[in-house]
């Protein structure tokens, strides 16, 4: 078990340049004596992509907060491409959040008002070096944004139509465009498929993986459905990760 | 190309106070004692600085309203001739006696020695023609507040009529100091001096030293 | 500065997104701007038309009475006289050793809405406006026959009079269509330059033809049975018995309190002269209390207006909490939204007070015609003044604070929720 765990948390040990660590982070809710998560040990490599398990409420989306940066642990370190995440100023920590990371939610992911490739370069608007890298990529930050929504489906005819319409399946593309925008590290989805139907699901994660390839991101794939693990290089659950002491 | 957000903090404060300033200002013109200080006369630098020159060059004098009073005058003395005390109730002699003394009061003569002089003095307008903003060009300039509206007027020498080149915005019943050559006005009839008149060359806000 | 300029364009798309709702909070600002703006505007000007409508008099003098009401009545021909005063008395004031001129002015009828003004030719020669301004005929020349009249510039305007026609006078106010001297019509001599005062809108006749006109009639009707033609008048005796005011300017303006007192005195008729400069600033204090209780009231309806934006952004922020959430993923700070949020607001007031100015501009372009013609208000569309802008510049500020309420409730929210806002 302990053997698990440890292979769970940590593929290789040299551990240089890892795009997520995490190191004796304990976090529990304001008011609340329990914490709700307590990690001795969780990294995640360059390029890994990593499907990570567990029951709702179990702290899962607890966990992605904390290395987003939205969220401060009580103690303990939170290493993100080698920043200290928990050690930011609270701005420095909003702008490294838009620098490097890509985040996918489970639903409402974009802004009603605005049309689908505005959504899609929001990032790039909050950081410059994200917009600097799509730029070096493909010329501009709006022609980075035009090549991933032609890669994931999404024609040139809907570029400019506001999001209101579109169907979740969309939505959830586009979402994932946007994390994908501008090469970011690191990119973590927390539940990305569950208000997807069964059938596309699968189509959405070979998606989403191809394009993690491509732009060399790391992926945190956070869900409960667990017949989509066998995609990813590498699986754990929260069970093996998190040991918040009992009281009892 | 992004401001931080401490930017963003310190323009929001900015933001705030400035506002917060503005408001006081719109709100002012809404209490009627600030507007009339901000509606009142503020004269120009050019103006103060006229009547500055004017103060320093020495040229004028500075007379007091008395002054303009010859010291052989004294209408009073028209009571001289009644002892009030034999009159009886309602006599017509003494209706006929506060006559003359008015008649005297409203012609009264103009002190001929200052005519011509260059002077300065202090009192407060009455307006003539108030052609609204800043546009006063003739006032008379009387020594007590309130000769126009419900206190008898003064006498005929203790008013002097002020014409200026330039119109300047001064209010009713304000306190000015007038710089200027006084002039005596000839009458065209046969009712005495007309009475004075100064063609301002420098006219400034008096703020009055002391009152007792 | 380009993540404001992004902020700025979001701001846009969010409230115009939300434009149906929003629509009625730019409506209440716009109200209130124009109200305040309005009344700034009303106030200023029609306090300059009255200042510049006579200048060189240095007295009113009129039956003892109300101050203003002879100055209302016998310059902006407004109201009513309650008394006339004698000829004789007139005469005796024109004879005065300190006077210079007098202008005797007759009121009672009207023409179309306009006031017909008895007076001697002097007014032509004598009357000041402005700075000391003279009046110029545009048109034609003073009156001489007993039936010619003079007309003020907005009369000859809005009717299309040109010298050579016709018209008729009407008894009183006019409002009754009986009261009419159509036996005797006058012939139009000549038409006055513009002045921007009272004086456009009167028809001058002479203190003669006001007597003529009235010959055959007795207490305010026409006697039946006695009607005397137009070519008759001058059998009769036309000297006026009384007038409502005379206008003097003395010889000397000093003497203007002793000339006062004594016509105030007058043994043989109960009379009262007025200064006019300072019976106007009688008024104005008069009026004033009246304007700050107007003021007050704009600024309690700016604050409704502002209360009900405010209070529309905070119903609306529960269903952004998702937007907020997706922003800070994206790399936004606390204070990013706070400055969305304000901007959202600033655009709003900014918004409404630009449509409340545009519609105060149109309201004077729609009524300034009416405004002139009925109480002789010039309100002329100039630029905004300083105290306008001042005004604007309160509101905008006024407002911006505001919206610092649902700015700051937004940014408690976005850093209570982080990224699970309430789904």
């Amino acid at each position: 078990m302990v053997g698990d765990m440890q292979k769970a948390a940590a593929p290789d040990a040299d551990g240089a340049g890892q795009a997520v660590e995490l190191e004796n982070v304990v976090y529990s809710w304001p008011g609340q004596k329990q914490p709700i998560l307590r990690i001795p040990r969780f990294s995640l490599g360059q390029g890994e992509t990593l499907f990570l398990s567990g029951p709702s409420g179990g702290g899962k989306s607890t966990l992605i907060s904390l290395v987003a940066g939205i969220l401060q642990p009580a103690s303990g370190s939170v290493s993100v491409n080698g920043v200290r995440v928990d050690r930011l100023p609270g701005s420095k920590r909003d702008a490294f959040r838009g620098d490097a990371m890509g985040l996918i939610f489970q639903q409402f992911n974009l802004i009603p008002h605005l049309c689908m490739l505005d959504n899609v370069l929001l990032p790039c608007r909050f950081s410059s070096a994200r917009s600097a890298r799509a730029a070096a990529r493909d010329g501009s930050p709006e022609k980075s944004a035009q090549r991933l929504l032609q890669r994931l489906g999404l024609g040139q005819d809907m570029w400019g139509n506001p999001v209101g319409r579109l169907s979740v399946g969309q939505q959830q593309r586009v979402a994932a465009a946007r994390a994908l925008v501008g090469a970011p590290p690191l990119i973590m989805a927390d539940e990305p498929t569950s208000a997807l139907d069964a059938d596309r699901r699968a189509d959405f994660l070979h998606l989403l993986l191809r394009e993690c390839a491509d732009a060399g991101s790391s992926l945190l794939f956070v869900s409960h459905d667990t017949t989509l693990a066998d995609a990813f290089a590498r699986r754990a659950s929260m069970a093996q990760i998190n040991m918040p002491c009992h009281e009892e | 190309m992004t401001t931080t957000p401490a930017a963003i903090r310190v323009v929001c404060i900015l933001a705030v106070l400035l506002c917060c300033w503005h408001c006081t200002a719109a709100l002012a013109l809404t209490d009627d004692y600030a507007r009339q200080k901000a509606e009142g006369w503020h004269p120009s630098h050019e103006d103060l600085a006229k009547a500055a020159a004017a103060k320093k060059s020495g040229k004028y004098t500075e007379i007091t309203w008395e002054k303009l009073i010859p010291p052989s005058w004294n209408p009073a003395k028209v009571f001289d001739r009644f002892n009030f005390d034999r009159f009886s109730d309602d006599d017509p002699r003494a209706d006929k006696a506060l006559k003359e003394f008015q008649t005297l009061w409203s012609n009264a003569p103009a002190n001929k020695i200052l005519g011509g002089k260059m002077v300065s003095i202090a009192g407060f307008v009455a307006p003539l023609d108030f052609l609204g903003g800043d546009q006063m060009s003739e006032f008379l300039l009387v020594p007590y507040f309130g000769a126009c509206i419900h206190v008898p007027p003064p006498p005929a020498n203790q008013i002097i009529y002020v014409t200026l080149e330039k119109p300047l915005g001064i209010q009713m019943m304000d306190t000015v100091m007038v710089y200027g050559k006084l002039e005596i006005e000839k009458s065209e009839s046969d009712i005495g001096d007309a009475g004075y008149r100064i063609k301002a060359d420098a006219v400034e806000p008096y703020a009055a030293e002391e009152t007792n | 500065m380009k993540r404001w300029r992004f902020l700025l364009g979001l701001a846009c798309s969010s409230a115009w997104n939300r434009r149906g709702t929003l629509c009625l909070v730019v409506f209440s600002i716009a109200l209130s701007t124009t109200l305040l703006l309005g009344m700034e505007r009303v106030r200023t000007q029609v306090r300059e038309n009255f200042m510049q409508s006579v200048s060189g008099t240095d007295l009113i003098v009129g039956a003892r009475g109300s101050e203003l009401q002879l100055l209302l009545y016998a310059v902006f021909h407004m109201g009513k006289a309650s008394n006339n005063m004698g000829w004789d008395s007139a005469q005796r004031i024109a004879q005065r050793k300190d006077v210079a001129w007098t202008i005797p002015v007759s009121l009672g009828d009207s023409h179309k809405g306009f006031a017909v003004v008895a007076t001697t030719t002097d007014f032509f020669t004598r009357y000041q406006y402005r700075r000391y301004a003279a009046l110029q005929f545009a048109t034609g020349r003073p009156f001489e026959g007993i039936f010619d009249v003079v007309l003020g510039a907005e009369v000859a305007a809005r009717e299309h009079y040109k010298p050579g026609d016709r018209i008729v006078l009407s008894h009183g106010d006019g409002n009754s269509l009986l009261a009419q001297h159509a036996d005797k019509p006058f012939t139009v001599c000549g038409i006055l330059a513009h002045t921007g005062t009272p004086v456009d809108r009167g028809l001058y006749i002479s203190l003669a033809a006001m007597e003529a006109i009235h010959i055959d009639w007795q207490g305010g009707a026409p006697v039946p049975g006695f009607h005397v033609r137009p070519d008759q008048v001058t059998k009769f005796n036309l000297t006026p018995k009384n007038v409502t005011a005379v206008l003097v300017g003395l010889k000397s303006r000093s003497r203007v309190f002793a000339a006062q007192r004594e016509i105030n005195a007058d043994q043989q008729e109960a009379l009262m002269g007025v200064m006019p400069g300072v019976a106007l600033d009688q008024l104005w204090t008069l009026l004033r209390s009246g304007e700050n209780a107007l003021r007050v009231l704009s600024w309690l309806v700016t604050a409704a207006g502002l209360a009900g934006l405010v209070a529309t952004i905070l119903a609306g922020l529960g269903e952004r909490r998702r937007e907020l959430a997706v922003l800070r993923a994206a790399g936004a700070s606390p204070w990013d939204i706070v400055a969305l949020l304000s901007l959202e607001s600033l655009l709003l007031v900014l918004a409404g007070a630009l449509t409340g100015a545009a519609f105060m501009a149109a309201l004077l372009l729609v009524f300034s015609p009416m405004l002139a013609s009925v109480y002789g208000l010039s309100l002329a569309l100039t630029c905004p003044t300083a105290a306008e802008w001042q005004l604007l510049a309160g509101i905008l500020a006024a407002g911006f604070l505001a919206g610092l309420i649902p700015a700051w409730r937004a940014y408690r929210i976005s850093l209570a929720d982080g990224l699970n806002a309430s789904t």
